[in-house]
């Protein structure tokens, strides 16, 4: 070709390029995403996960599949990168891979949990005698944490990996006595700073929903200001709030006595109340939007009769909202809790709160609604004991123990219950995915509208080589993209990876039978680096520090954020 | 008859403790072995599987402790060597019994029953389930691809010995006969003598082909050379290559001046009478001893002397008649390793004449000219591909010989190899000095060992007589060309796939463009071409490009060789012209399905191919017709099925091909198949849902568009092809019922009121699920009943039937689990 630059046609888009750029080279120089996965920038395509394909058609009309990251543009074409076949042939591509995947994205207890609690990284700090961490990340997850402990009915233990294997973690008596083990803390300290909004958010009704936003609206820098009709918090107001609790309390002391702590760190995180100040119909919707970016209707059964007043759209007793933005019928207006769906547990309440609070900052920041999370979740379904075994073999053998609070106040030592703490979460099976965050798997599954259930068939059990570490490998996760056997090959000093069998069975494998660590040596680092998903990652927990258990003991009690640090 | 203690009772004499399997640890000797065997293939990285073959010679699985010194003394890499220590099925990683015993399971052994075989062999040899090894490690089973003994179907080689024509009630007779006589001998000694005196009259010719010698030939022959010795008559007893008489054998023929004579189904013990028959002694009265010994053998003995038949008779000359012998040309008449008879015939002008009176770019017109395309399969124009790699700058340049005929059901490539070594090594002489290459591989598969040795003594013989070498025929061109084993894997035979066997590496296809033409054998321009191909090349310059393009059809010229097997009268190895008609093919050189079989479909293109109905038959041989009707010409085998072949349970077989034979690279094609290979396992067992069809189109639909090589682009092709023309049968299938009788979970045995009560069948029956009752009706227990078909084959009155269809009695869950046979 005689040509200095080709001219191609990409989904209608004209470019030129120099001969034998790839057509996802130049697709990116014209803005046009490729989604990739075995691909890895600046080295030679691995041509193995066919999600780049694309449709080649050349000047005699003949169209081809093909994949984007590997074939070079050396003649005038035309390429189309996603139409509905391309697509449907990138999907099936994922859900092959789906099909073959065994694993949990997210914890099971995480997303039995109505909050969305990150219990295992709770676990894992816990596990790493980061108990002022621990205590943070928990308030910061579950704002009324000290509220929640006492009547959360913890769905989170039953749907525990271990309890499939013998019991679920205790994990209740444990965020219990991580609330009691540092009782009052400001606003956690290691919340992202939050955007400059400037923006103020009217909410109505300091229940658990009410202050269960405001607390969540508050970490994300937004300003809060509660209407309360009630006088104060008065003993019978927070008894009439927290309802009452099903789930006895691990200790004495009454759910509504949680509540008033609760109350009282969501105040001090800057939240204002005002108290004896209720929202009356009179008041329009247009006046409170001028002066508020959104309201959120937290007040019960008296949000309806205003809505109604409003002329908003009402369902009986409820107000009518879109179950995933909690938006009413009016922009702005947004209802959450027993405003929604009548009398229900305070477990979902708070959990309600902290939905209504994420959505409005979705919408606040972008004038529409958005859902913050990955909507795709693999779920591993259930195990056979077999499977079970092998992740049991990272987990502690003890049986389950609900945490006991040192007998009595302040002064007694919380060396025993610490010592409980880290060994209960020590059970853990570590059964989230440690890619749960950046795994290109789920991110293209989520974007492509995978289905993980449809070419389910035959599948291979869950196994993980060399679960001790330093380096794990989880073949089920594996996408045998090459990646890390190809960056592995840079590397001449180490013994390297390879792919090792054929068909179905491949996986990557260590020569020998190696440890994975060992047979990487230097090169473990860039391996694991590049491993589009959670199978080739460095064993989630890094090898205990020992701290005399003084120091932790110390703490307890205290006031003392910040300080709680690996010795 | 033997009981299975009996075959216990083998293997409990056998397995001496100095076995090679005992070595785990290595003695210095062992290390010292492996440091020669380094010395002898080199430390490149490219030497990693000659070694792991070497080794695995040696002892007949990898240590490793071997592995670990080769990496040593080597600047091969631990990863490299594991990679390609599991990637080809050759090697094993854990030490087997003494004898192997390799069940194929190509096309045509699928379709007479190999699983059943397979399932007799364990049984016999109380291998436990989930292992292949018995517990004395006497034999280990394998299963493996191809053997290319097709017409022999079903095949199992032990050792080397190959035995053909099996069923599961052979078995323990097979088992005898190996332990009793063939053990010790080594089934491949290539090095017969040779009976020529010098006042030879006429020419006994006797083929020693692999499948030959599975009939007996190499037996055959020894008498015959013993009979001619002991009456010093004035013939010469030759072995030949294939003449593709393979449905005939064991046969001989005998030539005297230009009259042939065919000797059909002779037997050793009958080669004597045949010869002196044939060739009445010289002396009166050694002519009157012999005729009165003969008397004495026709009265007692049964088999009489085997009738000869003229090529024109009426019993060979349609499978003769219409065949057109190119590349396997002087089929049966030469000795393969004789280049004096080689050239006698005609070998080498055409290569004298392309060095000494052509240019190489009047070669590359002449090849161009013929239209002779790639004989492999895909059917790129050879005369493009030479052009291609001529005006490639870089050197050095290569030329590979593809002979990785992975396709079960093919024999064509190993016929051509075994038989015509010299045809091919001038091909690709041929070629070489058209290209600029100086320096060519046969890579041969690893299953052929025939071809591999015969291939190697015939380069030997040509090095010695300068045909090749660092001069040819004395002309100023080079050409040096070694030979490469396959080590078992079907992809190897795609062209990116081969060459990065050839490198040592696992046989994995990367992405095309940059082709091997321009980029192969170490990113150097590299031609490569399959054997037929070659074999093809000098008689198109011998005979001019317009004779070879004057055959065939306007876009597929000349001939094309085909392995003809399956459920067919006369199968064997043909040559026919392109474009003539399936039906001419199967129906007149093959004599049709046996007698009383109807033809359901004609599988063309192996496991990339596909199967065509009845009604396609008129359907003429030709690259673009075949690929229109769904098949492909493929490298040529053709195996042909009846109504007792389940179409769906054919799909299901190639898919469960591919499927294992994926190197594991592309997503579709590593979980593509898998999944659609469950559905047919489903279908098969009777579990399939209505919406499983359409999945299996879209799925296949998607695996042939997103794969990187031909493997995985044309896997679905059987699967296609069979719903496209066979959709009712999968339709039966979903409601329960399979046809043909052939699916385990959908059959089952029944005993039919004919029963004389003779109690044959209880007393062969493997699983004892049938009642010994004298002379009253016998019932099978359908619970315990493992449908092997003993008691059917072995039934005098026909009384054993099988039934399909929702059963009667409950359904039989002992049968079910093991249906179609492992995957």
């Amino acid at each position: 070709m005689g040509l200095a630059t080709i001219p191609a046609v990409i989904n209608g888009r004209q470019v030129e390029v120099p001969p034998g750029t790839t057509i996802l080279q130049a697709a990116a120089l014209i803005g046009v995403d490729i989604p990739t996965l075995c691909y890895l920038p600046g080295k030679p395509p691995l041509t193995s996960c066919f999600v780049c394909v694309v449709k080649v058609t050349n000047r005699d009309g003949r169209a081809d599949i093909r994949p984007a990251c590997a074939t070079p543009i050396t003649e005038p074409v035309e390429i189309d990168t996603r139409s509905a076949d391309i697509e449907a042939l990138r999907r099936e591509a994922i859900e092959l891979l789906l099909a073959y995947h065994l694993g949990d994205c997210l914890a099971p207890c995480q997303l039995a949990c109505p909050l969305r609690c990150d219990i295992p990284t709770l676990l894992g700090l816990v596990r790493r005698h980061e108990l002022g961490q621990a205590v943070r990340l928990l308030r910061q997850q579950a704002g009324l944490a000290h509220f929640l402990a006492h009547v959360c009915s913890s769905p989170c233990e039953k749907a525990c990996r271990r309890a499939q294997w013998d019991d679920g973690l205790a994990i209740r008596s444990l965020c219990h006595a991580l609330v009691h083990w540092q009782k009052d803390v400001a606003a956690p300290e290691n919340t992202p700073a939050p955007p400059p909004q400037g923006r103020r958010v009217l909410i109505v009704g300091a229940g658990p929903t009410g202050l269960s936003a405001a607390w969540h609206l508050g970490l994300l820098g937004y300003e809060v200001v509660i209407r309360e009709k009630a006088s104060g918090p008065s003993a019978a107001w927070l008894q009439s709030q927290a309802g009452h609790s099903a789930g006895a309390s691990p200790t004495a002391e009454p759910a509504w006595v949680a509540l008033e702590q609760d109350l009282q760190i969501v105040l001090a995180s800057g939240v204002k109340i005002r108290w004896n100040d209720p929202l009356l119909a009179e008041e329009l919707p247009e006046r409170l939007l001028c002066d508020w970016d959104a309201v959120l209707l937290a007040c019960g059964t008296e949000a309806a009769k205003i809505a109604a007043a409003w002329g908003l759209a009402v369902e009986g007793q409820l107000v009518a909202v879109d179950k995933t933005s909690w938006q009413t019928s009016r922009a702005g207006i947004f209802a959450a809790g027993s405003a929604v769906y009548g009398k229900t547990s305070p477990l979902r309440r708070v959990a309600d709160g902290k939905h209504a609070a994420w959505a409005l900052a979705s919408y606040l920041q972008q004038g529409k609604n958005t859902t913050a999370e990955n909507k795709f979740v693999f779920r591993a379904g259930r195990l056979s004991k077999e499977e079970l075994a092998v992740l049991a073999q990272v987990a502690s053998s003890a049986s389950r123990q609900e945490i006991a609070l040192p007998a009595s106040g302040e002064s007694a030592s919380w060396e025993a219950t610490i010592e409980q703490l880290v060994n209960e979460a020590d059970r853990c099976f570590r059964c989230a995915c440690v890619a749960a965050g950046h795994c290109k798997l789920r991110q293209l599954a989520a974007q492509l509208g995978a289905d993980p259930r449809r070419f389910a068939g035959h599948r291979l059990p869950l196994a993980q080589i060399d679960p001790h570490g330093p380096i794990v490998y989880e073949p089920r996760k594996c996408v045998l993209c090459g990646r890390c056997v190809a960056v592995a090959k840079e590397t001449s000093t180490v013994a390297g990876l390879t792919f090792v069998g054929r068909g179905f069975e491949t996986r990557v494998g260590t020569p020998f039978n190696q440890s994975f660590a060992q047979a990487l040596g230097a090169a473990g680092e860039a391996c694991v680096a590049v491993c589009p998903t959670g199978a080739l990652y460095f064993h989630k927990e890094p090898p205990k520090v020992e701290r005399p258990s003084s120091t932790v003991a110390a703490e307890a009690g205290h006031n003392s954020p910040g300080k709680t640090k690996n010795a | 008859m033997v009981k299975r203690s009996e075959a216990m009772a083998w293997s409990k004499q056998a397995a001496p403790a100095n076995e090679p399997f005992s070595h785990s640890e290595p003695t210095p000797d062992d290390l010292a072995y492996v440091d020669q065997l380094v010395a002898q293939y080199g430390a490149d990285p490219e030497a990693a599987i000659p070694l792991l073959q070497a080794l695995h010679n040696q002892y007949r699985y990898l240590p490793q402790w071997a592995l670990e010194r080769i990496c040593q003394q080597t600047g091969i890499s631990p990863a490299q060597i594991w990679g390609v220590a599991t990637f080809y099925s050759q090697f094993r990683l854990s030490p087997v019994g003494k004898h192997l015993v390799q069940v194929c399971h190509g096309t045509a052994c699928h379709a007479g029953g190999a699983w059943l075989v397979q399932q007799a062999f364990e049984h016999y040899l109380g291998i436990p389930p989930g292992s292949d090894t018995d517990p004395a490690r006497l034999f280990t089973i394998e299963k493996i691809a191809c053997l290319g003994c097709c017409s022999l179907a079903p095949v199992v080689r032990i050792d080397d010995v190959i035995y053909g024509h099996l069923s599961p009630a052979r078995v323990p007779q097979i088992l005898r006969d190996f332990l009793r006589h063939r053990r010790s001998q080594a089934g491949l000694d290539d090095d017969l003598p040779r009976h020529q005196p010098a006042d030879s009259q006429a020419e006994l010719r006797v083929g020693l082909d692999s499948c030959c010698r599975a009939q007996g030939h190499d037996r055959l022959y020894q008498s015959l050379v013993a009979a001619a010795r002991k009456l010093r008559l004035p013939v010469t007893i030759k072995r030949v290559g294939c003449s593709g008489l393979c449905h005939q054998a064991p046969a001989v023929e005998v030539a005297v001046d230009k009259k042939r004579l065919f000797y059909l189904g002779v037997t050793p013990s009958a080669a004597e009478r045949l010869v002196q028959h044939r060739f009445p002694p010289r002396p009166w009265w050694r002519r009157i001893s012999t005729r009165a010994q003969n008397l004495i053998r026709w009265l007692w003995e049964e088999d009489h002397l085997p009738q000869a038949y003229p090529a024109q008779s009426p019993r060979l000359a349609p499978f003769l008649g219409s065949q057109l012998r190119i590349a396997t040309e002087h089929a049966g008449e030469l000795d393969p390793l004789d280049l004096d008879e080689y050239i006698r015939s005609g070998g080498l002008s055409a290569l004298r004449r392309a060095i000494f009176q052509m240019t190489p770019q009047e070669i590359i017109n002449e090849i161009t000219a013929s239209g002779l395309r790639g004989r492999g399969g895909a059917g790129f124009p050879t005369g493009k591909k030479w052009a291609i790699v001529a005006a490639q700058s870089a050197q050095p340049k290569f030329v590979i010989c593809n002979g990785d005929e992975g396709d079960p059901g093919a024999f064509m490539d190993r016929t051509i190899l075994e038989s015509f070594p010299f045809r091919v090594i001038e091909g690709m002489a041929i070629a070489a000095v058209a290209t600029g290459c100086r320096q060519g591989f046969f890579y041969i598969r690893a299953e052929y060992p025939l071809a591999v040795r015969r291939i190697r003594r015939a380069l030997e013989i040509c090095r010695q007589a300068g045909i090749i070498g660092p001069s040819i025929l004395g002309s100023q061109y080079e050409l040096q060309i070694s030979v490469r084993e396959g080590a078992g894997a079907f992809v190897c035979g795609e062209e990116t796939a081969l060459i990065a066997s050839l490198e040592g590496k696992r046989g994995m296809p990367r992405f095309r463009p940059p082709f091997p033409a321009e980029s192969g054998y170490h990113d150097l321009p590299t031609l490569i071409n399959n054997v037929e191909t070659f074999a093809c090349v000098p008689w198109i310059i011998r005979h001019g490009a317009k004779a070879f393009a004057s055959v065939g059809t306007a876009t597929s010229k000349g001939t094309k060789v085909f392995a003809l097997a399956g459920k067919i009268r006369r199968g064997g190895l043909i040559e026919v012209p392109m474009g003539m008609t399936l039906r001419q093919i199967v129906e007149d050189i093959g004599g049709g399905v046996p007698q009383g079989r109807t033809l359901k479909a004609v599988q063309v293109g192996g496991p990339s191919g596909g199967c065509l109905p009845a009604h396609l038959l008129d359907l003429p041989v030709d690259y673009e017709a075949l690929t229109h009707a769904g098949a492909i010409m493929g490298s040529g085998g053709m195996v042909v099925f009846d109504d007792t072949d389940c179409m769906v349970d054919v799909a299901r077989y190639f898919l469960s091909f591919t499927q294992s034979q994926s190197c594991g690279k592309c997503t579709f094609c590593r979980l593509g198949t898998r999944r659609m290979l469950e559905i047919l396992e489903a279908i098969c067992l009777g579990q399939g849902q209505p919406r499983d069809l359409e999945e299996l189109e879209t799925l296949a639909q998607s695996i042939s568009q997103a794969s990187l090589c031909g493997l995985g682009k044309t896997a679905p092709n059987p699967v296609l092809s069979t719903l496209r023309y066979f959709r009712e049968e999968y339709e039966e299938h979903l409601a329960g019922r399979c046809p043909a009788r052939r699916c385990k979970a959908l059959i089952r045995y029944v005993i039919t009121e004919r029963c004389l009560g003779c109690t044959l069948c209880a007393q062969h029956c493997p699983a004892r699920c049938i009642p010994l009752t004298p002379y009253r009706r016998h019932r099978i227990d359908q619970s315990a009943c493992t449908r092997c078909d003993t008691c059917r084959e072995i039934c005098p009155v026909g009384a054993v039937e099988i039934q399909t269809g929702p059963p009667e009695t409950a359904a039989t869950p002992a049968a079910a689990g093991n249906a179609t046979g492992p995957t």
